[in-house]
């Protein structure tokens, strides 16, 4: 126990040493929740629309009153540029989402009873395209209302319509089925979506660092002189391996505490069950870790084949991609990441115990099939000669 | 050529072993490929609106015009639906909004009555929420058309014959949208693919740089000065080797996506090689920037992570640009991924190596700007 004991606190000082480790450990996730977060928030973000008028007619003071409305803002940003070829660079280029060109002739024509088109240019993002086209096509169909009246019923029929206040927002009735979060993550925000799915997958990382502790020494011969002390080999390894999992204990607090009251992430509050499936996660990393590791016999191998499953399994139970996991079938459940996941999600978006329960229990079978993989290879990973 | 042989010893470090091939060479081609596959699956498709229209007279289906107007819908009528079905479709996920026009739509409007149309989604997006706007505006010059016929006759009840008639001509517009067709980039919306390729090339390149790095660390880059040798010449041979490492990946992943995976986006080979050979250089820049800074090989494989991954993130290697935050798109600015997924989107569009110039030319400053400052790494330790 004491050798146990001094092995991780030696091993705790070496880590406390490496700088850059530890900021790759706490803040990298950090930054990416934050990026993620941030990029993905379900807020909405209204389309920004580049417009050209090139009508000097009577009609373009009304259409620039609709540009200047305050009642489009919630679903566009319009910005009016000088020329069309402004308008195709920003949409071209991205700075628009979305592009308007008012003809030069559109008074005259309209007045002339003949039709006319306003151009519109499609930008790349078909939500925001979609968005700024039926704010255009709202407008003009009230042109067109006009412009049927004026046709059918004669000129002074308009002069009724200014005085028409009807309150728009009782004609159509709207139901959100969903509540106000972002059916993208399911029924939590972004940030919390993306909080989970790194806070697992640096756990995993922070297992390797077992792992790559224990073929370094091997390689040092560090590891082989501590035969020669009178205490417990396996002690020794326990101890470097644990120091290494106290490590993601360490992450996991700093993660949760950091995004809690920085970012402002709901964890759902049952910690209990945040520390267990934390756990689980870190004995399963190192397990895998450990695994990779006694068949890789090298630092710099074992690194690589690590880093890839680890981002191959957070890429497929989508924490690179939201919700991909749900278009992948079986691949995306055959990991660690899938599991820890959906149980976390599970405490924070307050769903049914035992669907929380019976993803733990599936998290801590992979973590125990690991484990007893870890420790059967364990003696190749330890012994210079095994 | 006496750089030549430095040159080639890294070469053989990365990729002369079997497993050094598969690793280095092989795993990064094949992760894209599949990358590249699923991806080309995964397109997203247009939003889908079921439509019930119980309306026992005509005008529920001019309400309607305004989503089946155009294309930007994929439009689902499922007239037999009644309102709690629809709902359904809607929670169901079946479809991403359903509207349902409630059976005595038109009796109610040409009463005077505001008759509700409903639309269900499930979260309010954008989309939904201008698709709201857009059908109270229609509903809005429906019952405005009817008041103008009431006013027309005098305050009688209006006259449905007159109605259709006055929507008629509402259906022939006189203005409407026209969509003009512009070739646009395919991959500032979806760059995940080329972003991919650039995140990989960025970890090559880490790669050797580690190479040399370590040749620091064990003093070998030391015994490496006693040979008669210019600094310049071992200087140059490192880079050298770096460079023509990551150009044999390059061409080899470029190859095997294009050629046996089949994915291209719209760029020819040639102009993407070049492209990424220019990335390519002020990658080995940054990272051999950053191993200035460093003190050993083990450390500087560690800070890559920090670097490359939130990097290439900010720059839009992964989601569009235009998702992230305003001051997080400027900061973008200084990233070489941006600059390269911008010349790439330009290519895509058609456009000429003369319309791209201008973000190469900022790639290859960023390559001899970083170079210089990278250039302690190639100097031995005097630790």
């Amino acid at each position: 126990m004491r050798t146990w004991w001094i092995t991780l606190t030696y091993e705790w000082i070496k880590m406390s040493r490496m700088h850059a480790l530890l900021v790759v450990l706490a803040a990298l996730p950090l930054l990416l929740i934050y990026l993620l977060g941030s990029a993905f928030d379900s807020e909405i973000k209204p389309a920004k629309v580049a417009v050209y008028n090139a009508d000097q007619g009577a009609m373009r003071e009304g259409v620039d009153a609709f540009w200047q409305g305050a009642d489009i803002l919630p679903y566009v940003r319009p910005a009016v540029l000088s020329s069309e070829a402004r308008v195709r660079e920003a949409v071209q280029g991205g700075t628009a989402d979305y592009g308007v060109i008012i003809p030069a002739d559109y008074s005259d024509k309209l007045a002339a009873g003949e039709s006319v088109s306003w151009h519109t240019f499609d930008g790349h993002d078909g939500r925001k395209n979609i968005a700024a086209h039926s704010i255009v096509r709202s407008y003009l169909s009230q042109v067109n209302m006009k412009a049927a009246a004026f046709k059918v019923l004669g000129p002074e029929s308009l002069s009724g319509l200014e005085s028409r206040h009807t309150d728009a927002a009782a004609l159509v009735k709207v139901q959100t089925l969903g509540g106000g979060s972002d059916q993208s993550f399911g029924s939590i925000s972004a940030i919390q979506y993306y909080s989970v799915a790194y806070l697992v997958m640096f756990l995993q990382y922070g297992g390797m660092t077992g792992a790559i502790s224990l073929l370094r020494q091997k390689r040092e011969g560090t590891l082989q002189r501590l035969y020669g002390i009178p205490a417990s080999f396996s002690a020794v390894v326990a101890g470097i391996i644990s120091g290494a999992a106290l490590l993601g204990v360490m992450q996991t607090i700093i993660i949760i505490v950091f995004t809690k009251y920085v970012y402002g992430v709901d964890w759902g509050g049952a910690y209990w069950g945040i520390a267990l499936i934390s756990l689980l996660t870190i004995i399963a990393g190192s397990g895998l870790a450990l695994t990779i590791a006694s068949f890789a016999n090298t630092v710099k191998t074992m690194q690589t084949l690590f880093n890839t499953m680890l981002f191959s399994m957070t890429f497929v139970s989508g924490g690179m991609i939201a919700m991909i996991q749900n278009k992948l079938g079986l691949i995306s459940k055959l990991n660690i990441n899938f599991w820890a996941n959906a149980a976390l999600r599970g405490l924070m978006d307050g769903s049914s115990r035992v669907l929380v329960w019976q993803n733990i229990g599936i998290l801590a079978a992979i973590a125990a099939v690991l484990a007893i993989f870890a420790i059967i290879r364990l003696p190749k990973v330890v012994k210079q000669h095994a | 050529m006496r750089s030549l042989p430095i040159a080639m010893q890294l070469i053989r470090r990365t990729m002369g072993t079997r497993r050094g091939f598969f690793l280095n060479v092989l795993l990064p081609a094949i992760a894209l490929s599949v990358i590249a596959g699923l991806f080309s699956s995964l397109q997203s498709d247009k939003e889908i609106i079921a439509i019930s229209n119980a309306d026992q007279g005509a005008l529920g289906a001019y309400m309607l015009d305004i989503v089946n107007q155009d294309s930007l819908y994929e439009v689902q009528m499922q007239t037999d639906l009644t309102d709690k079905q629809i709902r359904e479709a809607v929670a169901a996920g079946d479809a991403d909004a359903a509207i349902f026009i409630p059976a005595d739509f038109t009796e109610r409007l040409l009463a005077g009555q505001q008759p509700q149309p409903v639309l269900y989604r499930w979260t309010e997006q954008l989309w939904n929420a201008s698709l709201l706007s857009s059908l109270e505006a229609q509903a809005s010059s429906m019952a405005a058309s009817v008041e103008l016929l009431q006013a027309a006759s005098g305050g009688a009840a209006p006259d449905a014959g007159k109605l259709s008639e006055l929507l008629e001509q509402q259906a022939k517009p006189a203005v409407s949208a026209e969509h003009t067709p512009m070739k646009l980039g395919v991959v500032a919306a979806n760059p995940i693919m080329i972003g991919s390729v650039l995140l990989f090339l960025m970890l090559l390149v880490s790669q050797s740089v580690g190479f040399i790095m370590e040749d620091r660390e064990m003093r070998t880059m030391a015994r490496m000065y006693t040979a008669p040798l210019r600094a310049l010449d071992i200087a140059l041979g490192n880079y050298l080797g770096s460079i023509l490492v990551g150009t044999i990946q390059l061409v080899l992943v470029l190859s095997l996506t294009y050629f046996v995976f089949g994915y291209s986006p719209g760029v020819s080979f040639g102009a993407m090689l070049l492209v990424l050979e220019c990335f390519m250089l002020a990658s080995i820049g940054v990272m051999t920037a950053v191993a200035g800074l460093m003190r050993n090989a083990h450390q500087l494989s560690q800070i890559n992570l920090l670097i490359v991954s939130p990097t290439s993130m900010i720059s839009g290697c992964f989601f569009p640009l235009s998702m992230m935050p305003e001051f997080l798109q400027k900061l973008a600015n200084f990233m070489p991924q941006k600059w390269a997924l911008q010349a790439i989107d330009r290519l895509s569009t058609g456009a000429g190596l003369i319309d791209v110039a201008q973000p190469i030319l900022i790639l290859m400053l960023f390559a001899v700007v970083l170079l210089i400052f990278g250039g302690a790494v190639l100097r031995p330790s005097h630790q």
